[in-house]
């Protein structure tokens, strides 16, 4: 990272950190408590950005992993670009899935009574973070040059799974809401409800991207260095010569 | 755990309209979702600092 990225960083951090004390100020004082649900919407302000979250760096790992492939035998170095923001995006993720899941899974239990139930929504999901799970334990056991080829097919397959988990919820009956923005007629939340939930989906999705961003320049780093001890003469052997001479 | 305690202060609770259950989810969600990004972000940052002392390791070698 250079001196420049470093000092963007540092202003993406506190710019960050301040859209998350302004988010946290809106979802639990600055707006009122719902009609129906009480001050228990405020799990809306939380749950909701996980997915949108999700909803933005999974595209991305889809969107590098095909680049990777692409470009891995026309321009290497750029193709560890794509392969390192895949692997920050999929970590990002799985994290934004997983606390996604956490999240409803205690506003289920106050509003449904239950903690889990196997319906679409949820199961398709439960998959979703699965899926990536793999993806990120492949890429942590597996060596070898065809590592990321194979994590970048995976991706590809794991994405099919993205729109089932949205459209779950118009296509079968389940016990999880449909969609809250763009679900048709009916959809939509009242302002007070909006403006913290737009607040927070904004913090939530600028904080991912800085932790993506410091992900993969650790990654880069690491795969750049491999290359280029990759390509580099062998001084062992090349002494082991010398002595045979 | 502390913050966990200090949160159920912070988090908006009326015995009218929410159960205690709510609350105490409620606050579990807040604290969760900030802990789990504080230790994700504290690993991003170990990460990147030790794929740079694996770097000043290698050129010194």
């Amino acid at each position: 990272m250079t001196r420049r990225g470093i000092i963007i960083r540092w202003i993406w951090f506190a710019g960050s950190v301040g859209l998350i004390a302004y988010g946290l100020f809106h979802a639990l004082w600055a707006s009122p408590p719902d009609a129906q649900q009480g001050n228990m919407i405020r799990a809306f302000y939380y749950h909701f950005p996980n997915w949108i979250g999700a909803g933005i760096f999974l595209p991305l790992n889809l969107a590098a992993s095909v680049a990777y492939l692409y470009l891995r035998k026309k321009k290497p170095r750029t193709a560890f670009k794509a392969d390192s923001l895949a692997l920050a995006t999929a970590e990002m993720g799985v994290l934004y899935c997983t606390l996604g899941m956490i999240t409803g899974s205690l506003w289920g239990r106050e509003a449904w009574g239950i903690w889990w139930t196997w319906d679409a929504r949820l199961t398709t999901t439960l998959m979703l973070t699965l899926i990536y799970v793999a993806y990120l334990i492949l890429r942590r056991t597996m060596g070898g040059s065809s590592r990321a080829t194979l994590c970048a097919v995976l991706a590809i397959f794991g994405f099919v799974d993205i729109p089932i988990v949205y459209m779950s919820t118009t296509w079968w009956r389940t016990q999880h809401p449909a969609p809250v923005f763009g679900g048709g007629e009916g959809s939509g939340v009242a302002h007070a409800i909006l403006v913290p939930t737009l607040w927070n989906v904004v913090a939530w999705v600028v904080w991912g991207g800085f932790i993506v961003s410091i992900r993969y320049a650790a990654e880069l780093r690491v795969q750049q260095r491999s290359y280029d001890e990759a390509l580099a003469p062998n001084p062992m052997s090349s002494t082991e010569q010398a002595q045979h001479v | 755990m502390s913050s966990l305690f200090i949160s159920a202060w912070i988090v908006p609770f009326d015995p009218a309209i929410d159960t205690p259950l709510g609350h105490r989810n409620l606050v579990l969600i807040y604290v969760v979702v900030g802990l789990v990004q504080l230790a994700y972000a504290s690993y991003a940052i170990h990460a990147w600092r030790r794929s740079g002392q694996r770097k000043d390791r290698f050129e010194s070698d």
